[in-house]
């Protein structure tokens, strides 16, 4: 995928999940919570997945889009690892053909998005993104 | 001795160890690091008693985050015999110990004050970035881009390969090329052309004649050549012939003997 394919993928308004969002906490990967394998359904016919990452200790929590078979090529890291001068709240998006398999190494700050739970940081994802989410989102936190 | 930032950041911070600090959700110290991830992003090490645990047992951690890094990359450490492998002998030649998807070395209260501290930390730091190689020890997650396969046949043969550049246009436009070859006479630019994504074929291959046609104050300098993907049928006749107006059209692999005498001429 080049980056007029990502962008075509990115502002394409049907966008739609409708699994439900549910976290759970492998035992061998804890004490992390990881949602996987979401659908991104598109009319572009992209087989795009989502999972995401939450670890209540920091709190953190990441979304994560993922081209099956190429890697990742968007993802949003809120209180994450810092990655330069976009601090440890921000978004990674697919800028050249070889960013999936360095996780997509690119990213800018998304410092609005600091100090906001999970759940609103997927409503503004999606909100972004064009994407309709026709499922539930649990709570990491907890409160349903 | 208190556990707080300024207290760690004498001890630690003057080794360069530490290159932020602060404290998270559960208590503990998160202190960034200046090794890095695959990707590039800092390594944080935590450190402190998780609760529940008696304040002398004291970790240094990284939470999880090498395992979330390689989730990220639809690789989960735990998935398969052979990376629970890699990570247990890289743990095991470090002395880190590895609970759930945590790396961590256990330190007594005594030893924050001594080296052991800093030893704790760079051998954690390290099992993060061994483990997280672990991306690379797997078949690539994503087959070589057309792009890559393209500039490894060329360079194979010895012939120097500029890539990822831009040429001046027109309209004062500087236009990205996929590569730019010297040959015995000739010099050649390059833009390839492939997509998987049917509906996307026919943009990037108007993007590819765009280019062109914004380059054409460089013909007297240079051959224009279109390497497209012969490996599928994404992209149209149609739009193959506007892009062989204004540049040599060769099949990859499918013409690779055209393509070599094209850029060795």
């Amino acid at each position: 995928m080049n980056r007029r394919e990502f962008e075509q993928l990115r502002d394409l308004p049907d966008k739609r999940v409708s699994a439900d969002i549910v976290w759970t906490a492998p035992r061998d990967g804890k004490p992390n919570l990881i949602f996987e394998q979401v659908e991104l359904e598109n009319s572009l016919g992209l087989d795009v997945v989502i999972n995401g990452t939450f670890k209540p200790d920091i709190p953190s929590v990441t979304f994560n889009f993922v081209l099956r078979g190429v890697g990742p090529i968007c993802r949003v890291d809120v209180n994450g690892t810092i990655h330069g001068d976009a601090g440890r709240t921000h978004k990674h998006d697919l800028r050249r053909e070889t960013d999936p398999r360095n996780s997509v190494p690119t990213a800018v700050a998304r410092a609005d998005l600091e100090g906001k739970s999970a759940r609103d940081v997927w409503n503004d994802l999606c909100e972004r993104a064009k994407i309709e989410h026709a499922g539930t989102f649990s709570d990491p936190q907890g409160g349903g | 001795m208190p556990l707080d930032c300024e207290t760690l950041k004498g001890m630690a911070t003057s080794l360069a160890l530490v290159t932020e600090c602060d404290v998270i959700k559960n208590g503990m110290l998160r202190l960034a690091t200046p090794f890095r991830y695959p990707d590039g992003s800092q390594i944080d090490l935590f450190l402190g008693s998780p609760p529940g645990l008696v304040f002398d047992d004291i970790r240094v951690t990284d939470l999880g985050q090498t395992a979330a890094y390689l989730f990220d990359l639809q690789l989960k450490p735990w998935a398969t015999f052979k990376r629970k492998q890699i990570v247990e002998d890289v743990c095991k030649t470090l002395s880190v110990t590895q609970d759930g998807g945590e790396l961590l070395v256990r330190l007594k209260k005594e030893e924050l004050a001594t080296s052991s501290l800093s030893d704790a930390m760079v051998r954690v730091a390290q099992a993060c970035i061994r483990t997280a190689d672990i991306a690379y020890t797997q078949r690539l997650r994503a087959p070589a881009s057309f792009k890559d396969e393209v500039e490894e046949f060329i360079s194979s043969d010895g012939i120097d390969v500029e890539s990822g550049l831009v040429v001046p246009g027109r309209f004062n436009k500087d236009v990205p090329v996929d590569f730019r070859i010297k040959g015995r006479r000739i010099k050649s630019l390059i833009l390839t052309l492939s997509t998987q994504n049917n509906a996307a074929a026919h943009g990037v291959s108007n993007e590819v004649f765009r280019r062109w046609y914004d380059l054409e104050p460089q013909r007297a300098n240079y051959q224009f050549l279109t390497l497209f993907d012969s490996t599928n049928n994404s992209i149209r006749d149609d739009d193959l012939a506007r892009i062989g107006e204004v540049s040599t059209v060769l099949a990859f692999p499918a013409q690779q003997e055209a393509v070599m005498e094209a850029i060795a001429a």
